[in-house]
């Protein structure tokens, strides 16, 4: 049973299973209250929802568990290391260190999957019974297959926890710090991008970090990336798999060099101690720093930091003498460590802000405003022609060669500041303008500014590019629909009636032509034409005219055409995006073509459509008073 | 045997335990003694494989004892502080330790249980510390190890009971070869059953050698002569370590064989002469005490 070269010893492990067995039926009583029991007591449509809810790892409670059953289960198996008694008794019996180690381990990750490798046994059994309903509604998940793929993220999901949760059980000295510790430790790659996200947007200009929270932010740990709708790629299984594995040697090479009279300090080893500290007091400088730099200046990181010595210090040293020579030491580099970091970002020591591409580099690049106020929205599609990439840098260099172009806080330009509408309408307005280049080696690069209008307006590179054949803009996919199978949803915007009250939502159209029949079918057609000559009629100087608080409607296109189910998907985003209707067998049997398209008092044609067709009082009304009268 | 060569251990900057030497023989008891902080507890941590030297070695039958499953199968240890597992009873944690040492005698542990009398199914957290520590005895002798140390075992254990412990350690070093490393601050037992004894101060060995060698050659002298000059020339040749007067009556500490101290007070014709060899708790006060008041409450 005990063996000199042995890794596990089964007489450990059938102990710790005798002594930890509550936590591992607590967590599988859990999981049947969320799944089984109520599959079992509830009828179709719940069934399926509670299915898809745990599949999914859409359920709230059981998600929890993911974390709190694994950092419970390394708590208790690992908790002989933080007390002195313990601690020396397990490594006075005849245990190698490398057996206590691995037979600990082993028990409580058994003990952590033990509850969901059931439920899926459960689930898979209680299959056959909501087998139809998940056919007709989503065939994914009617299978088998699904249930396993639920099992493989589960396995993914524990095994990281838990072993970053070992790993914090080796560093620690007390069950109470392991038990943050390892809490902390699962999100700490997540929380550092966050913070480096948070210096970006807050120093960095034309730094936009949208994506990057959805890229990598969630990808840096399983446990959060079940809250992305794709669930896990086998690339990603394997690489978080192997992460764990990482980790759990790390651990396991520490626990050989741990020094048992350590039992009751919070951190064992010294440098995790400092580590730690550092985290600590890095993060509340930065957060409090980040947050409220705009109202008391730099002293806010001095506030956060000195908060957070206090309190990362009382933490480590288990003492509240906290200003001792050592101590302060610590602190002196902490202080230096941050203040290098808010100067590589304040000063742009990274060059972030003057970078921009070589256009012989760039294969595409996108060019949006989100200046709805200003009637530019959804002007520019992506520009792939050399000239006008070299056109659109020409541009970019010309923004960020003169800070004072774009490093206004664009809160200053909020409507607040701006009393009348007379003062609203200059061209020093801000703009919105997102320039993503897709570079030839397959990478991106995306800036987004808040610019003078006036900058745009004149920007002859700019004015050449919406007058280039290759800039067809809306007009390119309105071409491709017609009024059968169009669906039309019409917004207002800044529009009130004489009375004063708001005119808003109109839903006058829909694809159902035997609804509204053929006269509904030739407005939708009318209304189409409209839109369709207004597009080609927009010149560069027209976008500028738009004051920005003038009346408009949005109008709302979704055409819908036949799919070709042998063909492969393909999606477009930008001015125009689409997505796809499947039948019960998974296979595109209608594509969808969407976009929005902006109407003002220079949308003469679409206006008149509108005044004569059969709409109701409200939308005649918005489209007189967006032409100008009331 | 037990061997230690050159054991030294700092921790955060402060010295443990400093080229330390120890030697236990097989089938005898070592009894460790010194005043608290001189390193006891650090050394034992060294024997029973817990702690790693920072230098030095530290054996068992030639063998590391640091990560030696070999060596820890055949070692028992009764710490100070007693561990079980929470909600453990005594024939729970039996049944652990049984599937831990091959070596362990289920007779012998039903016999004990009988024999001490203890609860099997009681829940060992629950019991008193005396009780804790009997259970920790019965769990580890029926190990049947070839080595025992034990710290502080008959601290919280009632007269009756402590002989029986030691009854069984006697025992088993008598018909098996135990070895045994003990320590406890209760001298008066340690002297009834160590065969020999190292004192530990600041970290260092500072005596270590058979009970009666340290014992036996050490000397609390009383006399009283006619004059100054025969109690002079009395104490002339000797090798005294400490002398004191109390009116007429000389006090003092003498090392030497007894009876060439007696031979030469007897050649002074003292009027009063009364000679006693030092216990071992006066030998510990008055090698780790130094101090004039230490002393006088060994003369006195």
């Amino acid at each position: 049973m005990t063996s000199r070269a042995s890794w596990l010893n089964l007489a450990l492990i059938r102990e710790n299973f005798k002594r930890f067995w509550p936590l591992m039926i607590g967590g599988l009583a859990f999981w049947l209250v969320c799944g089984p029991f109520a599959l079992a007591m509830g009828g179709y449509p719940y069934s399926y929802h509670f299915m898809r809810s745990i599949l999914r790892h859409l359920n709230p409670a059981p998600v929890l568990l993911n974390i709190a059953l694994p950092v419970a289960m390394a708590v208790s198996c690992f908790s002989y290391l933080h007390r002195s008694n313990s601690s020396g008794v397990m490594h006075t019996m005849p245990f190698s260190r490398r057996s206590l180690f691995v037979s600990n381990y082993v028990s409580g990750l058994a003990m952590s999957l033990a509850p969901v490798v059931i439920i899926s046994v459960i689930l898979l059994f209680m299959r056959s019974g909501v087998e139809t309903l998940f056919y007709d509604s989503d065939p994914v998940y009617a299978t088998g297959t699904a249930i396993l793929r639920f099992l493989l993220e589960e396995f993914t999901i524990i095994t990281f926890v838990y072993s970053v949760s070992v790993f914090a059980a080796v560093i620690s000295g007390l069950s109470v710090i392991h038990t943050l510790t390892a809490v902390a430790l699962n999100f700490i790659c997540p929380a550092l991008f966050l913070l480096m996200m948070g210096y970006m947007e807050v120093y960095e200009y034309g730094f936009t970090g949208g994506s990057l929270l959805e890229d990598f932010a969630i990808r840096m740990n399983p446990y959060l990336l079940i809250l992305g709708e794709d669930g896990f790629s086998a690339k990603e299984v394997c690489f978080y798999v192997l992460i764990a594995l990482v980790i759990t040697v790390a651990a396991y090479l520490l626990y050989k060099l741990r020094r048992l009279e350590r039992a009751g300090d919070s951190y064992v080893f010294s440098p995790a101690r400092y580590i730690i500290g550092f985290l600590m007091v890095f993060a509340a400088s930065s957060v409090t720093g980040l947050v409220f730099q705009g109202e008391i200046g730099y002293a806010a990181y001095v506030l956060g930091f000195v908060v957070g010595y206090i309190i990362a210090q009382m933490i480590v040293t288990r003492s509240t003498k906290i200003f001792t020579k050592q101590c302060l030491a610590s602190g002196l580099v902490y202080a230096l460590v941050i203040a290098a970091v808010v100067c590589v970002f304040r000063l742009d020591l990274i060059g972030y802000q003057k970078r921009v591409p070589d256009p012989a580099k760039v294969q595409s690049v996108t060019i949006y405003s989100n200046t709805f106020d200003m009637g530019l929205d959804g002007v520019y599609d992506e520009i792939s022609d050399p000239a006008n990439i070299e056109r659109v840098t020409n541009f970019h260099r010309q923004i960020v060669a003169d800070p004072a172009n774009y490093q206004k806080p664009w809160t200053s330009y909020s409507t607040a500041e701006y009393g009348t509408v007379d003062s609203r309408d200059t061209l020093e307005q801000p703009v919105s303008l997102q320039l993503t280049y897709a570079m030839k080696n397959g990478r991106t690069l995306t800036r987004d500014y808040w610019i003078p209008a006036r900058m745009l307006k004149d920007s002859a590179d700019m004015r050449d590019v919406w007058n280039s054949a290759e800039n067809i803009g809306i007009a390119r996919y309105l071409a491709e629909m017609d009024a059968k199978n169009l669906a039309i949803t019409i917004e207002g915007y800044n529009l009130t009636d004489a009375s004063g009250d708001q005119l808003s939502n109109w839903e006058e159209f829909d694809d159902d032509n035997y609804a509204i029949g053929n006269s509904g079918l030739s407005d939708k057609q009318a209304l189409l034409d409209g839109l369709k000559k207004d597009a080609t009629m927009i010149d560069y100087d027209s976008l500028f005219e738009n004051t920005g608080y003038e009346p408009s409607l949005s109008v709302h296109l979704d055409f819908r055409m036949p799919a070709d189910p042998t063909a492969p998907e393909d999606y477009i985003s930008g001015n125009a995006w689409n997505y796809y209707d499947y039948d019960g067998e998974g296979r595109p049997i209608y594509k969808h073509l969407v976009m929005d398209v902006n109407v003002t008092k220079r949308s003469v044609n679409t206006l008149n459509a509108l005044l004569n067709m059969n709409v109701s009082d409200d939308l005649k009304l918005a489209a007189r008073i967006i032409a100008g009268g009331k | 045997m037990i061997n230690v060569k050159g054991l030294c251990k700092q921790f955060d900057g402060f010295q443990a335990l400093s080229n330390l030497n120890l030697n236990v023989e097989k089938g005898s008891i070592y009894g460790l003694i010194g005043v608290n902080g001189s390193g006891k507890t650090t050394l034992i941590r060294h024997l029973t494989g817990v702690l790693r030297p920072d230098s030095g070695t530290v054996q068992m039958d030639g063998q590391d004892v640091f990560d030696n499953i070999g060596i820890k199968q055949r070692l028992g240890y009764i710490p100070d502080e007693l561990f079980f597992f929470g909600s453990y009873s005594l024939r729970s944690m039996s049944r652990f330790y049984k599937g831990l040492y091959p070596r362990w005698n289920e007779d012998r542990y039903d016999a004990m249980v009988e024999d001490f009398g203890l609860p099997e199914r009681g829940k060992l957290a629950r019991f008193s510390k005396g009780m804790q520590k009997q259970a920790q005895f019965i769990l580890t002798m029926s190990c049947m190890p070839d080595f025992l140390v034990l710290d502080e075992p008959i601290d919280g254990l009632d007269p009756l009971v402590r002989r029986k412990v030691w009854k069984y350690v006697v025992d088993d070093v008598a018909e098996r070869g135990l070895t045994v490393l003990v320590s406890s601050h209760n001298l008066k037992e340690m002297e009834g059953i160590c065969d020999s004894i190292g004192i530990l101060s600041a970290g260092e060995m500072k005596i270590e050698r058979s009970l009666d060698e340290l014992t036996a050659g050490i000397h609390k002298v009383q006399a009283a002569f006619h004059n100054q000059e025969d109690a002079d020339r009395a104490f002339a040749g000797l090798n005294v370590v400490h002398r004191e007067k109390s009116g007429s009556i000389e006090h003092l500490i003498i090392r030497g064989e007894r009876e060439a101290v007696e031979r030469a007070v007897y050649a002074a014709d003292p009027i009063i002469f009364d000679m006693l060899p030092l216990s071992l708790e006066e030998v510990f006060i008055f090698e780790m005490g130094g101090e004039n008041d230490d002393i006088k409450s060994i003369l006195a």
